[in-house]
């Protein structure tokens, strides 16, 4: 019975635990998708910001440029030259005519660096080379020849950037399209450019991994976050920059140890560890609560068993010192009145050992331990070993037992003998003004009719209930544990048989029937 | 201001070069109030190779030129490592306890973004740019750039952005691992001062000379612009950059301090002329910002040439201070060559070429009675000793850079 | 016949080897399981009563170790232990017998009597007492029974050494002191009060009214005699 409990309370805990173990991983899976897309977007929505304010910064040169080059006159060289002189972004000033030919500089008096800059330009105003401006629509691949002019451009857009590669890295120049037509730039120093930029980069603060501003060649250009870069190391995110920048960009390096997923996971599984102990620690206090009365039940009976078996010793002696001092009686003239007195002590010690019977009986049956062995017993000396037992309180009270009939029973032998003492007791006890009582024995059933008062109809099936005692609510002097019948009942049942009553007016007639055969379950 | 001719007489007949220099020197400065003030960003590479000595002596010459400014200077503190952290944004002087507790309380790590604390640096200064100010950036650095754009090239560029935008940028080269090409670059382009420093017990003297130089700015934005006229045309300008547009010659030097003569060396074509005769042939204009009355002054001054018959009357009126430094501007330019040279491998090219300019500065030294020449002299032999050694990378090629940079500069220190 | 009795409440235990010592046995007793097994080699009883809750050696034990020693020695359990699991167990180790405390002391010599009848049944053939008859009455040492035509008369082993003796010494006038000598053993201290009661419950038993006795005749003043009939 234990381990049945046991059991159901392993699966009861196993099942709910393993689903919820079940549901946490994919919890903590879909937690996970959820978490790592929420910290791309935040990645993606960092460099997006960054590659903004880097756009901004580049629109405000822009700006710049253009309320510079709107006041120049494009005929004036020496104020062109002087513009270059003295602006930091600036290394050249180009006017290109409406015809699309450079007329400034041109390569009569160039200054050393004007005739530097028509060499590195050259292509571009041949308008063939390597241009790309990616500002147009179609340009897809970067660095490769639009066939477009910068005269061309001007005449879809009011201004523009040109990007191309010369020697050493990216050069940029920067175009406005003049209301008079023609096309008024400046070459634009990219190292310049890139100084203004990182100058107003905001500081980030980057606790794991590497955030970084790459050149063309994936070079760094600047960083944020601490670290080096490593051999074979991936990109977290990536993001170009805008035009004229777009052969740069902004990428994300993971961080050296413990990534924030990791961390997630190692959360999760403390928590569902967690939640497993709780479990278990639940089930565990149910089980022992639940055990508990099994095993409260068991120390009972334990108890009673010990109680009993400490009660047992003295009214062995009693009962024995009885009958030795009965003995000793023996051959002595005048003994009457101490025999009587002898008997009456027997007499009580048996009621005593009964009501212990009895008892231990009850709380064995509650906790489903008694169990019953029929063999094939006669039943008239049963009957009258009982019947005697009962003399000498009978005597006392003007009660006469009579036995009659003879059979033999496949019946325990205490079963039978503890019912007929727990009736006889009750005829002593209720029915004593019958001042009669008969046991019967028959082939299959023992009667023991009485002539007392009886009981009333309705009452009749509840005398057996446990600790129904009638005349509880008046009657003095009435005593009685109020079990004995229900163990009389409980102990007929068990053996297979049953224990009826009915009113026989006068009195009452307790049926006891005996089991069919042997093989009945006891 | 001077403008003179290095022979102010020339051979009659015959087109003729000359050096036409034009020097400035900046007048004195009485005390510490009257000077203006100063807007400057110290950039300081904690980079893990800094650490230990170099590292503590940076931040002491540092906290000491704190110290020395006045409250109303303007300072900022940028940092580089791998990232680039503004320490200190542009703030009052009169803050410079807090400023050096965060000095003080810097630690070395990570790579190097030299070009990132430079553009950090920059945009500190620009928050409080003014011409009325003395606009500096000194960077302190012992290694290589690596993050961001890292060669001479590049950083010259940037030298010549920050210089249009008169920010001067000086570059101290601590001990034997910096770059020396694009710290000499840098503060080249940007007309900045550059200082070798080999031991870093040595740092806070020199850190100490520049901010004498910064607290001395007299004059800044100064632009020399040469009209040549007449016949007479430039050919180049010596060991500077300057602009050369048709006759005119412009040079644009960011700042003069107190007593120092700057000069710029132009080499022109004469045209002949006549014996006895003499022509004006250039006009200088000087115009710069003068940092005391807050004020754009402008200086002018006419260069002539006059004709003679005879070498012995042309040797006679021969100038030789202007001679002096073309001697030295020359052999400046042939030294920068002669690290070229090494560069590529050729060291016996490059020794030859220093050996011979030690000669050529010894033989001129003598002629124009000049002891700095005489030096100069030595100093090449010496090189050319150097130059032959495997180690010449290490100490050598940066004493030459420093030494071509201040010479070219004119740098006071 | 030696019986070892093994209790460990020496109220029950004087009074059961009274008991004992009433019904002609030679009782035995030991208040533990120990000692018990230690009388069961010294002593080797005829049939041995245990309790079973027993301190240093339990009865079920004690009663295991014994039938290691002996198959045949027949073994009563007495106990307060009343589940029948108990009484299973008891019987399945090898008692004959299970009584469950309380027990009357009408019980208890039932129960022995049949044990010491096994008892007697076990000893070699020469040993086995005889029936003999007194009068009407036939007297069965072996079943410790008497029968008078269909009346069956249980008799402990005491009043059939009684009957035997009389039996030996037929009209021959027993003095108490010789009755206490053959019946009881030399080493008894002679009790008349103890003669007497025997006789008056053997009485009893054996005669037709026991005031009236025939069997067992009482002569005044010296002791008792049974007369056969002629």
């Amino acid at each position: 019975m234990r381990d049945k409990l046991t059991i159901v309370f392993g699966l009861l805990v196993l099942v709910p635990v393993i689903l919820l173990a079940l549901m946490g991983a994919k919890v903590a899976r879909d937690e996970q998708t959820m978490v790592a897309a929420r910290l791309e977007s935040l990645r993606e929505d960092r460099l997006q910001g960054l590659a903004v304010d880097i756009r901004r910064t580049i629109e405000l040169t822009e700006a710049e440029l253009g309320a510079t080059l709107a006041l120049l006159d494009s005929n004036d060289a020496e104020k062109m030259r002087d513009l270059v002189r003295i602006n930091p972004m600036i290394t050249q000033v180009f006017v290109v005519r409406t015809d699309g030919e450079l007329s400034f500089p041109v390569k009569e008096g160039a200054t050393e660096a004007e005739r530097a800059f028509l060499a590195r330009t050259e292509a571009i105003w041949r308008g063939k080379a390597m241009l790309a401006d990616l500002r147009d629509a179609d340009a897809s691949d970067r660095g490769y020849a639009r066939g477009d002019s910068i005269s061309a451009l001007a005449a879809r857009r009011p201004r523009g950037w040109v990007t191309w590669y010369w020697e050493e890295g990216l050069h940029l120049l920067h175009w406005q399209a003049r209301t008079e037509g023609g096309v008024i730039g400046v070459e634009v120093d990219r190292v310049a450019l890139i100084a203004r930029v990182i100058g107003v980069l905001p500081e980030i603060d980057v606790e794991d991994g590497r955030l970084v501003m790459l050149d063309l060649r994936a070079e760094p250009l600047f960083q944020w976050g601490r670290g080096e870069p490593k051999d074979g190391e991936k990109t977290r995110a990536r993001r170009a920059l805008d035009h004229p920048l777009e052969s740069y960009s902004l990428a994300e390096f993971p961080g050296a140890g413990g990534t924030f997923e990791e961390t997630t996971q190692v959360g999760l599984w403390a928590s569902l560890i967690a939640a497993l102990g709780m479990v278990f620690a639940l089930a565990a206090y149910f089980h022992r609560e639940r055990t508990r009365e099994a095993r409260e039940a068991r120390q009972k009976v334990n108890f009673v068993t010990q109680v009993s078996h400490e009660l047992k010793t003295p009214l062995t002696n009693i009962r024995m010192y009885a009958e030795l001092l009965s003995e000793d009686l023996e051959g002595l003239e005048d003994t009457a009145t101490p025999r009587r007195h002898l008997e009456v002590i027997v007499s009580e010690s048996q009621r005593l050992s009964r009501l212990i019977h009895n008892i231990l009986t009850f709380s064995r049956h509650q906790s489903d331990k008694l169990t019953l062995r029929p063999t094939d017993v006669p039943l008239r000396p049963l009957a009258d070993a009982v019947v005697a037992q009962f003399e000498p309180s009978f005597a006392a009270k003007g009660l006469k037992a009579e036995v009659s009939g003879e059979s033999t029973a496949h019946v325990d032998p205490d079963a039978v003998g503890q019912i007929l003492g727990n009736l006889l007791s009750n005829v002593e006890k209720y029915a004593s003004d019958g001042h009669r009582v008969e046991v019967e024995i028959k082939d299959d059933r023992m009667e023991v009719r009485d002539h007392g008062p009886g009981v009333p109809p309705e009452d009749l099936r509840r005398i057996f209930e446990p600790f129904v005692r009638l005349g509880d609510k008046l009657s003095d002097g009435v005593t009685g544990t109020g079990i004995g019948l229900t163990i009389a009942g409980e102990l007929a049942r068990l053996q297979g048989g049953s224990l009826d009553v009915e009113r026989a007016n006068p009195g009452l007639r307790f049926t006891l029937r005996f089991p069919k055969e042997k093989g009945l379950p006891s | 201001m001077t403008a003179q001719l290095g022979s102010p007489v020339v051979l009659a007949n015959g087109k003729r070069t000359a050096y036409l220099k034009v020097g400035l020197t900046g007048f004195a400065l009485e005390d510490d109030k009257s000077r203006a003030s100063v807007n400057l960003a110290i950039v300081i590479d904690r980079s893990s190779s800094m650490s230990g000595e170099k590292f503590e002596r940076a931040k002491e010459a540092a906290s000491l030129a704190v110290d020395r400014l006045r409250d109303d200077d303007i300072i900022s503190v940028v940092t580089y490592d791998s990232t680039v952290d503004v320490l200190v944004p542009a703030t009052r002087a009169s803050e410079r306890e807090a400023v050096k507790y965060k000095i003080r309380s810097l630690q070395p790590r990570g790579m190097t973004a030299l070009f990132g604390g430079v553009a950090k640096g920059a945009q500190e200064v620009r928050k409080f740019l003014s011409g009325n100010r003395v606009n500096r950036i000194i960077l302190l650095s012992d290694g290589q750039a690596n993050i961001g754009p890292s060669t001479p090239n590049e950083l010259g560029r940037l030298g010549i952005t920050l210089g249009k935008e008169n920010i001067s940028v000086t570059t101290l080269g601590l001990g034997l691992g910096y770059n020396e090409d694009l710290m000499a670059q840098l503060a080249l382009k940007s007309d900045g001062n550059h200082a070798f420093i080999e031991d870093a017990s040595q740092l806070a003297k020199v850190f100490d000379s520049e901010l004498g130089d910064v607290l001395a700015v007299v004059a800044q934005e100064i632009t020399i612009k040469v009209n040549l006229m007449d016949g007479a045309r430039p050919i180049k300008a010596l060991d500077r950059d300057a602009e050369i547009r048709g006759s005119q010659a412009i040079v644009s030097l960011n700042q003069l301090y107190a007593r120092q003569e700057r000069y710029f060396l132009l080499e022109v074509e004469l045209p002949a002329g006549a014996p006895g005769t003499s022509r004006e042939i250039a006009k200088v204009e000087v115009s710069y910002g003068n940092m005391l009355t807050q004020k754009t002054d402008r200086l002018f001054a006419n260069v002539g040439v006059g004709f003679a018959a005879s070498l012995a009357e042309v040797d006679a009126r021969t100038n030789k201070d202007v001679m002096v430094s073309a001697v030295e501007a020359i052999a400046n330019e042939r030294s920068r060559l002669a690290v070229a040279l090494r560069d590529e491998g050729k060291v016996e090219d490059a020794q030859n070429l220093l050996r011979d300019n030690a000669s050529y500065l010894q033989m001129n030294s003598v002629k124009l009675s000049s002891p700095k020449l005489n030096k100069a002299s030595i100093m090449n032999n010496n090189d050319a000793e150097e130059v032959a050694k495997s180690s010449w990378d290490l100490g050598t090629r940066k004493k030459m850079r420093k030494a071509q940079h201040t010479t070219e500069t004119q740098q006071r220190y | 016949m030696k019986v070892l009795v093994a209790e460990d409440d020496p109220n029950i235990l004087k009074g059961i080897l009274e008991v004992l010592e009433m019904e002609g046995y030679k009782p035995l007793g030991v208040p533990d399981g120990q000692a018990a097994l230690e009388a069961f080699d010294r002593e080797k009883p005829d049939f041995v009563c245990l309790d079973i809750m027993m301190p240093k050696v339990n009865g079920y034990d004690v009663c295991k170790t014994i039938r290691a020693k002996s198959g045949t020695v027949p073994i009563i359990f007495l106990s307060a232990k009343s589940e029948e699991i108990d009484k299973v167990l008891g019987l399945e180790l090898g008692a004959d017998d299970y009584l469950m405390k309380p027990f009357g002391v009408r019980e208890l010599t039932a129960r022995i009597r049949a044990v010491a009848r096994r008892c007697l049944a076990l000893k070699p053939r020469a040993e086995r007492p005889g029936t003999f008859t007194l009068g009407d009455l036939e007297v069965l040492p072996m079943e410790l029974r008497a029968r008078r035509g269909s009346e069956t008369i249980e008799l402990t082993l005491r009043e059939v050494k009684l009957l035997e003796t009389f039996f030996a010494n037929p009209g021959v006038v027993l003095t108490r002191d010789v009755l206490f000598r053959e019946c009881w053993g030399i080493d008894h201290f002679a009790n008349s009060r103890t003669l007497d009661q025997h006789v008056s419950k053997l009485r009893k038993k054996i005669e037709m009214d026991a005031n009236v006795p025939m069997v067992i005749t009482t002569v005044h003043g010296a002791g008792y005699r049974w007369t056969p009939p002629s």
